[in-house]
């Protein structure tokens, strides 16, 4: 058997969880064809040849939003065998206005009426039967997060696919939409089978005014003002305008029709709970305190209780194997090059990064629970008018926060971001965060020049981090991303449990993501450092790496550093490495000074700083461009390598010209 | 907030079409004219919506554009009811609007206002919707009895 699923519905219908019960963890992300849009794709378990793809979470299949564009093109073009739309039975109003319009793809289909649980527990009653034969489409009850109806609901599909059932048309309309519908279909008949659309489909779609569809049909000058005088024609009659009076048509249809198959009793237990959880946390005061300390609970979980524990963990671990390797090698007598490669170069550098894993996977177990929960969009209602004054939506709040925890996790939860601008500038942001990774540095430094001051100057940090990126969206907004902000149309779902295997699965998904960047980018990356800090430039290995190319290239980077006030070639050199890693700084610096042991290390420390050089040096470390970890992300979350440059490029020049003014500043008060 | 009542209100006002009574000149429908029809108001979102046919006669929109007239949606306050008489503001926008549900006669509440003070939340057709004051500002509403 061969046959092909699209799985379409609502965002937040349970499409995801359905779809991980359909397929385990037999699924790849994938993107849409043309776009780079993500989809995912499976096969479903227990039955060979069947493939499910995962589209876009859409509302209606309207031109303007590239997911319903990517969605319908998919659908029309790539010719699923069976549509599976899944319904959320506790917003079924909704949920119908998308179903009325995959009805008209000419597609076999199958719905999905999902969250039976919660709308039996509710005493409502939905008359399956009646929906069934009001549709002409199967209809399957199903609770995807308690696995129920699964089962039958492929077989359906196989079936309807197999034989390929189409829909009915149904007459959702009456009256002028009708007629319109009606001539338009007779006029457009050929234009459509040439152009290999739907001819319902593309009727409703030329009468709502889609320029997409009509330009596909490629009509003609008096099709096309013969297709005017009936819309207009329509519109007179309706008192209406053409895309106002479809989707009028498709509510009074549907609300037609839920009048006689759902039998409420009030409202829904659920939906009364979602409202007093809101009462708290949507709370006019206690909004923000309270999203501050969920922040600040997963800030610790991750960074303080158990991910530093499992970190330390493992990367004792690391160190072990590291130690067994170093010793099976020396054993072997084998060339010192290559001994030195794979200690020094490949298990120090990717275990590094390795010892990174506990914290992003604990980070994302809790940011799933939360996505999941529902609490996300909250934060982005009651954060909107904050961020929007910088010209993002509310929705970005989210990864700026995780940006204090480490910019790799941050940058990829940019992609539940809507549009593609606030995704980029938001990307562009989150290393001004000052990420955990270089806490090392500043403990460091402040160690040796600020002894009084440690928490202070940490604090002063943090703050100018924040500062220079509201400049920085202030400056972007009105330059490169002076478009017009997204309108913040947000459904705010139900709070709901969230289902463990959907955390589990997509915790998975994100390691899986990290390691294999670990052994592909940071891997060449660590390889690339190794090599320049063991051979010069005549390509002998070296006995101390002040000896090495690195140090050579330090050399030539002081310059650049000398308005800064601290042009030295080891500091330029520790920069250059803290690329691997923002902690490679503070390593590097112990290697280049020869110190005894990382105690003696301030004390070497002042006779290339002076306390102002050295804050400005933490200010530049602060500001100028991510770890390769981060940089991977952001060529993958952008999907471009020049992307990913002119974050190199940006943040790079921010640092230097603050720095510059910091130094500048400094040199005049002190 | 009574989930029957608000339904059952939304099917009481259902016959009553009555939000053309305010953009009466969107009737007077002038055919064979080698011009547009305009309105003496600034259409706000028209001018993207007039493709090649320049020359055939149209009234785009006329009666979707809340006219400056009357009560908009950002005017609500929590806990207040309101039946919409018309949606517009810029194309993609409105049939967002639209296809979630904020067609005319639908009844929707404000639920709250953001603790900084924009975006609202809203509730109709079951379900909880944000959107921001300057975009609720292009749907027209009426206010029904408390």
């Amino acid at each position: 058997m061969n046959l092909s699923i699209a799985l379409v519905g609502n965002p937040n219908s349970g499409k995801t969880t359905l779809f991980n019960q359909l397929t385990g963890s037999n699924q790849k992300v994938g993107n849409l064809p043309g776009v780079t849009i993500e989809s995912k794709e499976g096969l479903v378990k227990g039955h060979k040849g069947v493939r499910v793809v995962d589209l876009p979470g859409i509302y209606s299949l309207a031109p303007y939003s590239v997911e319903e564009v990517v969605a319908r093109d998919y659908i029309v073009k790539q010719k699923p065998d069976v549509i599976v739309n899944i319904v959320d039975a506790t917003n079924i109003e909704r949920n119908l206005y998308l179903t009325l319009q995959l009805m008209e793809l000419e597609t076999p289909m199958v719905i999905a009426l999902n969250m039976m649980d919660e709308v039996r527990n509710n005493g409502v009653f939905i008359d399956l039967q009646q929906l069934k034969e009001a549709l002409s489409v199967p209809v399957i009850p199903i609770s995807a997060s308690k696995n129920e109806g699964i089962h039958d609901l492929i077989h359906s599909a196989i079936e309807t696919g197999e034989k390929r059932l189409l829909p009915k048309k149904i007459d959702f309309c009456a009256g002028p939409v009708h007629n319109a519908i009606h001539s338009i279909s007779h006029l457009i008949e050929n234009e459509a089978k040439a152009a290999d659309l739907p001819l319902r489909y593309a009727a409703t779609k030329t009468v709502e005014g889609d320029e997409l569809i009509m330009d596909e049909l490629k009509l003609q000058e008096p099709e096309r003002d013969i297709i005017q005088h009936i819309v207009d024609d329509m519109e007179v009659h309706l008192e209406t305008d053409r895309e106002a009076a479809m989707a009028d048509m498709r509510y009074c249809f549907i609300e037609e029709l839920t009048n006689q198959v759902l039998k409420r009793i009030g409202e829904s237990k659920e939906h009364r709970r979602s409202v007093k959880i809101d009462e708290i946390l949507t709370h006019k005061y206690l909004a923000l305190p309270i999203f501050l300390g969920i922040m600040l609970l997963i800030f610790w979980l991750t960074f303080g209780l158990v991910g530093s524990w499992l970190s330390d963990l493992l990367a004792m671990g690391i160190d072990h194997v590291t130690a067994i390797t170093d010793a099976a090698l020396s054993s072997t007598n084998i060339n010192p090059a290559l001994h030195s490669l794979i200690i020094d170069g490949i298990f120090a550098g990717v275990g590094s990064v390795l010892s990174f894993l506990p914290i992003i996977t604990i980070l994302f177990f809790l940011l799933s629970i939360m996505e999941d929960s529902g609490y996300v969009p909250r934060v982005a209602f009651f954060m909107d008018k904050l961020l929007r004054k910088l010209g993002l939506s509310g929705r970005s709040i989210v990864p700026l926060l995780l940006g204090f925890g480490c910019s790799v996790p941050a940058i990829m939860a940019t992609r539940t971001l809507p549009s593609k601008r606030d995704r980029y500038m938001t990307i562009l942001l989150v290393p001004f965060m000052s990420c955990s990774a270089k806490l090392p540095i500043y403990a460091m430094f402040t160690a040796a020049f600020f002894e009084d001051h440690q928490a202070l100057v940490m604090f002063s940090l943090y703050i100018l981090g924040i500062l220079v990126s509201i400049v920085c969206a202030l400056l972007l907004k009105s330059t490169i991303f002076s478009g017009k902000p997204v309108p913040f149309v947000m459904v705010l779902p139900n709070y709901r449990m969230p289902v463990l295997k959907s955390v589990w699965l997509r915790m998975w998904e994100n390691i899986v993501g990290f390691i294999q960047r670990a052994f592909t980018i940071i891997f060449f990356a660590t390889i690339v450092i190794w090599l320049l800090q063991s051979f010069d430039l005549g390509l002998n290995m070296v006995e101390n790496s002040s000896e090495s190319m690195l140090a050579s290239i330090g050399v030539l980077a002081v310059p650049i550093f000398t308005p800064l006030g601290f042009g030295d070639w080891g500091a330029a050199t520790a920069l250059i490495t803290g690329l691997s890693a923002k902690e490679a700084v503070v390593s590097t610096f112990a290697i280049l000074m020869n110190a005894p042991d990382s105690a003696a290390l301030p004390a070497m420390m002042s006779e290339i700083f002076t306390p102002l050089t050295a804050f400005v040096f933490l200010v530049f470390c602060l500001l100028y461009m991510p770890c390769v970890a981060a940089l991977a992300a952001v060529r993958r979350e952008m999907n471009s390598l020049w992307g990913a440059l002119g974050v190199v490029f940006f943040q790079t020049g921010v640092a230097w010209i603050v720095a510059f003014i910091v130094y500048n500043i400094g040199k005049l008060i002190l | 907030m009574d989930l029957i009542n608000l339904k059952e209100s939304t099917k009481q006002h259902k016959s009553k079409k009555d939000h053309g009574s305010e953009h009466g000149h969107g009737h007077d429908h002038e055919h064979g004219h080698g011009h547009k029809h305009r309105h003496g108001l600034k259409l706000e979102h028209g001018h993207k919506h007039e493709h090649k046919h320049e020359h055939s006669h149209r009234h785009k929109h006329g009666f979707a554009q809340n006219h400056g007239r009357g009560m908009t949606l950002d005017m609500l306050k929590p806990g207040e009811k309101a039946r919409i008489r018309n949606v517009g503001g810029e194309k993609a926008l409105r049939r967002h609007l639209l296809d979630m549900g904020l067609t005319p006669n639908t009844l929707v509440m404000v639920r709250k206002v953001a603790p900084l003070g924009d975006p609202i939340e809203l509730y109709l057709r079951n379900f909880e919707l944000t959107l921001r004051k300057e975009d609720a500002r292009h749907i027209g509403i009426e206010e029904v009895a408390k």
